[in-house]
């Protein structure tokens, strides 16, 4: 009986909650995934769209990563080749080394100002964007044509400061303090 | 309490399973290879899940076209209705000389004695999402599980030709566009009648390739659809050659693969070069108009 004491109850409900607000990383990056092939119609935008996912993926790799664990970016970029119908594992491996490698040098660029990140990650999806255009090329055997990447990297970089704003409002706001020691 | 305790057994735990995951996703690679009608079945699945998200989504972006396309109307509504009435003129005309051909070709037609064209029947589909982009180009239909959707549909938009139907769910379905850099469609010079093919590159233009020796395309000839593969029905409007700088011919298709929000599906019944998994699977019954 004591199971069902009104202190355990709230304490589910609290686990409960502090759950949501843990997944909430992995649910704005998965439905980012989707977004990213809503139509929208655009004369000479030729299908291409931004990295979104990317940015939400170094954003929280460089802010709090204890949020969005290894096997989320996984799943976020599993979807995306799904989603994307492009070679599977493609997306995977990009966002998993971009994650990894945001998580070596994270101690010390989160501490640097908005324009240094914004410049870091330039650098980062430059070489997400290499990688996959690498292992694109190796899957299929074909050259493909630099024209929509580089669109998409000026696309991506340039909604950089909005998306990044975004996040860090929603990350104020539904996750939880920062635990001491995380910096 | 709970986060606390678990961060730093959680942090621990994300540096060793990083370079497992990343192991593991070279594995998927290698499946995606290796065994491609499960990684179809498996995107098939995850586009009927997202397929009726995808419709309720792709609402408000119709609505503001929709939208813009009512307020450009009402801007030139002038312009607009002078050169409606010119391009009614000038149908008439062309309605006229259908009409004498269509005559003249049923004379004909009874005088050698042709076998009649398989009726083709035609299903429209809503264009939901536009996947891909940089290293293919697609697009998911929501067909809302009409029968009669088979691998190797001609969709076409109002226009003319869109691309191929190349997977198939439940309730959805994928297209390959002409763009794709996979698709490879053959086609036929109008004029010269010389058969070529035209092969998506990804870019805005296909290419156009293996035009026969000694014939030479023209900028600004018409392109249709041939049927010297068995693939395809002959005669359907792909697009114009144009000449690229730097030598070479590149197609400009008339359909609007930018702008796609419905696609008419064609049975022509004609399966040329489909896997043979495709071929084996049985034909659900067809929907008659």
């Amino acid at each position: 009986m004591a199971v069902f004491a009104p202190r355990d109850r709230q304490s589910f409900w609290q686990r409960l909650d502090a759950l949501a607000r843990l997944s909430f990383p992995t649910l704005v990056a998965l439905l980012l995934v989707v977004l990213a092939a809503v139509p929208l119609r655009l004369p000479e935008q030729g299908g291409v769209m931004p990295l979104l996912p990317m940015v939400a993926v170094f954003f929280w790799a460089l802010y709090r990563p204890q949020v969005l664990p290894a096997p989320a970016v996984f799943a976020i970029g599993l979807l995306a080749d799904l989603v994307a119908a492009t070679p599977l594992g493609v997306s995977v491996i990009v966002l998993l080394l971009l994650y990894g490698t945001v998580g070596i040098h994270r101690r010390r660029l989160a501490r640097q100002s908005f324009l240094v990140v914004w410049l870091a990650f330039l650098l980062y999806l430059a070489g997400a964007q290499l990688l996959t255009w690498l292992l694109n090329t190796l899957l299929s055997l074909r050259l493909f044509p630099p024209g929509p990447a580089l669109f998409q990297f000026a696309l991506t970089a340039a909604l950089y400061p909005v998306m990044a704003y975004l996040l860090a409002l929603a990350d104020r706001s539904i996750l939880p303090e920062r635990p001491e020691g995380a910096r | 309490m709970i986060i606390r305790l678990s961060v730093p057994l959680r942090q621990a735990l994300a540096r060793l399973s990083l370079p497992i995951l990343i192991a593991a996703a070279f594995g998927l690679m290698l499946l995606g290879k290796a065994d491609t009608l499960m990684i179809e079945r498996l995107r098939m699945s995850v586009a009927d899940t997202l397929a009726p998200v995808y419709q309720v989504m792709a609402e408000p972006v119709s609505a503001a076209h929709r939208l813009a396309a009512e307020l450009r109307a009402m801007i030139d509504l002038r312009a607009e209705n002078a050169r409606l009435r010119e391009e009614n003129e000038r149908l008439r005309s062309w309605q006229a000389a259908a009409l004498r051909l269509e005559g003249e070709n049923t004379v004909l037609r009874q005088y050698v004695g042709m076998i009649p064209e398989p009726h083709t029947g035609t299903i429209a589909a809503r264009v939901v999402a536009e996947t891909g982009g940089v290293y293919a180009r697609s697009v998911l239909l929501f067909t809302g599980g009409q029968p009669g959707i088979v691998k190797g549909m001609v969709a076409l938009d109002e226009r003319g030709f869109v691309g191929r139907i190349s997977e198939v769910g439940a309730r959805s379905a994928r297209v390959l566009l002409a763009t794709d850099i996979n698709s490879r469609i053959p086609v036929l010079l109008e004029g010269s009648d010389s058969r070529a093919m035209m092969l998506g590159t990804n870019g805005r233009r296909p290419r156009l390739a293996h035009w026969p020796e000694g014939v030479r395309p023209q900028a600004g000839q018409r392109v249709v659809t041939s049927s010297h593969v068995g693939a395809f029905p002959p005669g359907l409007p792909v697009g114009e050659v144009v000449e690229r700088e730097g030598g070479g011919f590149e197609i400009e298709l008339f359909a609007q693969l930018d702008r796609l929000e419905f696609v008419r599906l064609y049975d022509f019944g004609m399966r040329g070069i489909l896997p043979p998994e495709v071929v084996s699977r049985p034909e659900p019954p067809r929907r008659r108009p």
